[in-house]
């Protein structure tokens, strides 16, 4: 059988870097379009979560909605060592919002 | 024509009804003319020596105590060369001769000849003196006009051998020919015959459609395809485009005649008719329409009882010329108003009223119309075909086809082309109901399809049908919760159905490529919309954007592709296929994100 990988990070080269150490599959792009065409990919290899840094996260809303209703696999936004634009917490407001019907946050 | 020695008196008169005593030698369905002023009437029920008169003109100023002369005959058209080009009235009156000879109005009890007496008609002979001829078959030929052929027929109950038979010019009333019968006597053929319009001219044995009509019209000839030979109902509420449809289809049905019937509807229809035909060309023969057509006249300002008879004087002279192996096509518009003429004279008569007031027969009546439409091998001993397709349009109040005029035409018809009045709102025209609409004679016409046309032409009409039904359940659910819930397989759904609906449903009757649309044209339109939506189902399960399919700048070509002219189609057809196929490996590559 394949071997299948469960977590896979997609980003810019000084983004996942360091995901290697810990022993996760980091891929590295250049351009949105590039992650499209990977996020596709492991999709089909049912791959379970991928992190997305998150200025790759915000150039692709249509992949992004594209699994938002199936399962797997989930597609989490990582913020970047530069800085955080809080666009997991964000979803997460949405995701609340539209859950309980109000506002929490 | 009126019989001095024989008249019944009138006892009442009642609108278009005069019951008149002292008629009890009189027939059924008998033409009498009623008051000194000789209106036409016809007999339409007998009691005692009472009889119930349909008066065809109108009858102020008629009273009691006036006379009602026998003719002696059936009501009946007249048959031979000049009927082309005509346009008569319910009861077969020239009105263009008698507007030549009494101006805009038709004045009471004018006695027309209904066929031009005097003009020659070069008569070609086909048979020849000694031959043997039955019912039916061909004495000879006349140019009618520059596309249809006369046919010269033996008439009805007429068997024996040609003794005799002239050449050259005659007029409709000479005698062109002599036929001696078994019996020894001999009968003088003239090319003017009579029949009554209720009766049906015979046929040797009815066959099954199995040619579609083609109409070049996208809707109709790709999803719900009339046979030749078939009935079909077009119900729609007012303004949604039933007469514009029926005159596309006189205009470009396949057909050698047209026989058009305009019954009890506004009169401008008719003057567009006239005004039109004479200027269009007919696609096949490159003459003008008016040369296959016969056009007949009964608009709602006419006498009522006269739109009763114009249907079946429509459906006669059209069994004429199937009989001489003519494909001919016959537009009623519209059967409710002749239905409602049948009503009005029903309440006057005092029968018992059905639904909605309409007679009890009134289903009866209507399929008793309809039948006479079909596929028949003609009377004669040579082996003819021919066929009438009959199309009515039916006009709902308020569209609402559970009326019973509709329900009782849908019972007959094997083809519905239901119009819908939100279709017609939107600017969709022709609004034919994709949802709504049937044709019977799909299965029957698969086979010609697939074989004729391009194998997988029934495939594809199947493929494209359900992508419309989908369309119909999703926008339910984009009502509901908007179309962010919808994934993206399901918005490309709707993205073609969209595409079909506005790029080959839609046809501007008034452009002129648009008008007319060949089968193998519309088979490439529908090719292309279905290629891009299989490219794009396939582009979406690899990596490919949904906005990115939908803005594909092939799409604004596979629009335009109604407006390619025909003779240009083929080669267009190929190279769209082809930018298709390329723009999707591009798109693929992802040439369009690195420039």
């Amino acid at each position: 059988m394949k071997e299948r990988n469960d977590i896979a990070i997609i980003g810019g080269d000084d983004a996942v870097v360091l995901f290697n150490a810990v022993g996760i599959k980091t891929h590295i792009v250049k351009s949105p379009f590039e992650a499209e065409k990977i996020v596709a990919r492991l999709a089909q290899e049912r791959c379970r979560i991928i992190f997305l840094a998150e200025d790759i996260y915000e150039a692709v809303p249509e992949t992004v909605e594209k699994y938002q209703y199936s399962p797997f696999p989930i597609i989490i936004p990582l913020p970047t060592k530069t800085d955080s634009k809080g666009v997991g917490l964000e979803k997460i407001k949405d995701n609340v919002e539209k859950a309980i019907g109000i506002n929490i946050f | 024509m009126k019989n001095e020695k024989k008249a019944g008196i009138i006892t009442k008169v009642s609108g278009p009804l005069v019951v008149a005593k002292n008629m009890a030698d009189v027939q059924m369905y008998d033409v009498v003319r009623v008051s000194d002023k000789l209106l036409f009437g016809e007999v339409i029920e007998l009691r005692g020596d009472r009889a119930s008169i349909q008066v065809y003109e109108e009858t102020a100023g008629i009273g009691p105590g006036e006379p009602v002369y026998y003719t002696d005959e059936p009501l009946s058209v007249e048959l031979g060369p000049g009927l082309i080009e005509s346009i008569f009235d319910g009861i077969q009156r020239p009105l263009d001769l008698i507007y030549k000879s009494a101006g805009d109005r038709i004045p009471l009890g004018i006695d027309v000849p209904r066929l031009n007496r005097e003009r020659k008609w070069d008569f070609k002979a086909v048979a020849k003196e000694g031959d043997r001829v039955v019912t039916g078959d061909v004495l000879g030929e006349v140019q009618e006009t520059s596309v249809v052929l006369h046919k010269i027929m033996v008439p009805q109950d007429t068997e024996g051998t040609v003794t005799w038979i002239s050449e050259g010019p005659a007029t409709i009333t000479d005698v062109i020919a002599r036929v001696k019968g078994d019996d020894g006597k001999e009968k003088e053929i003239t090319m003017l015959q009579k029949w009554p319009v209720r009766k049906s001219r015979p046929y040797k044995q009815k066959l099954a459609p199995r040619e579609p009509m083609v109409t070049g019209q996208r809707v109709i000839d790709t999803f719900f395809p009339i046979a030749i030979g078939g009935i079909a109902a077009i119900p729609g509420p007012f303004g949604s485009g039933k007469t514009v449809v029926q005159h596309q289809l006189a205009k470009w049905a396949d057909a050698d005649i047209i026989v058009y019937v305009g019954c009890g509807e506004r009169g401008n229809e008719m003057t567009d008719v006239l005004n039109e035909f004479p200027r269009l060309h007919d696609p096949k023969t490159g003459e003008y329409l008016i040369k296959r057509t016969v056009l007949i006249a009964n608009t709602s300002n006419m006498p009522v009882a006269a739109r009763e008879a114009s249907i079946y004087t429509g459906i006669t002279i059209a069994e004429y010329y199937r009989d001489m192996g003519y494909r001919v096509a016959i537009m009623a518009d519209s059967t409710s108003r002749w239905a409602e003429a049948l009503r009005e004279m029903s309440g006057r008569l005092e029968e018992m009223p059905g639904e909605e007031g309409y007679p009890a027969y009134l289903s009866s009546r209507l399929a008793e119309f309809y039948e006479r439409a079909g596929l028949v091998k003609c009377m004669g001993t040579e082996e003819r075909i021919g066929a009438i397709s009959a199309i009515g349009a039916v006009s709902p109040p308020g569209g609402d086809t559970s009326e019973p005029v509709s329900q009782a035409t849908l019972r007959i018809v094997k083809v519905f082309w239901g119009l819908s009045a939100a279709l017609a709102y939107r600017r969709h025209f022709p609004a034919i109901d994709w949802l709504r609409s049937y044709s019977l004679y799909e299965d029957n016409l698969r086979d010609y399809f697939d074989s004729r046309v391009q194998k997988d032409w029934s495939k594809q009409v199947q493929t494209a049908m359900e992508i419309l039904h989908q369309e119909s359940q999703l926008e339910e659910i984009v009502r509901l919760v908007g179309i962010d819930s919808l994934e993206f397989q399901d918005r490309l759904t709707m993205e073609c159905a969209r595409s079909i609906r506005e790029d080959f449903l839609h046809q501007i009757a008034f452009d002129e490529v648009d008008t007319y649309t060949s089968l193998n044209k519309q088979y490439g339109i529908l090719k292309a919309i279905l290629s891009w939506y299989r490219l794009g189902q396939k582009g979406l399960k690899e990596h490919l954007n949904f906005s990115d399919i939908a803005n594909m700048k092939i799409r604004e070509k596979i629009g335009r592709m109604k407006y390619i002219v025909e003779k240009d189609f083929a080669s267009e057809f190929k190279e769209i296929m082809n930018e298709i196929e390329s723009e999707y490996e591009n798109l693929l590559a992802g040439d369009e994100f690195d420039a």
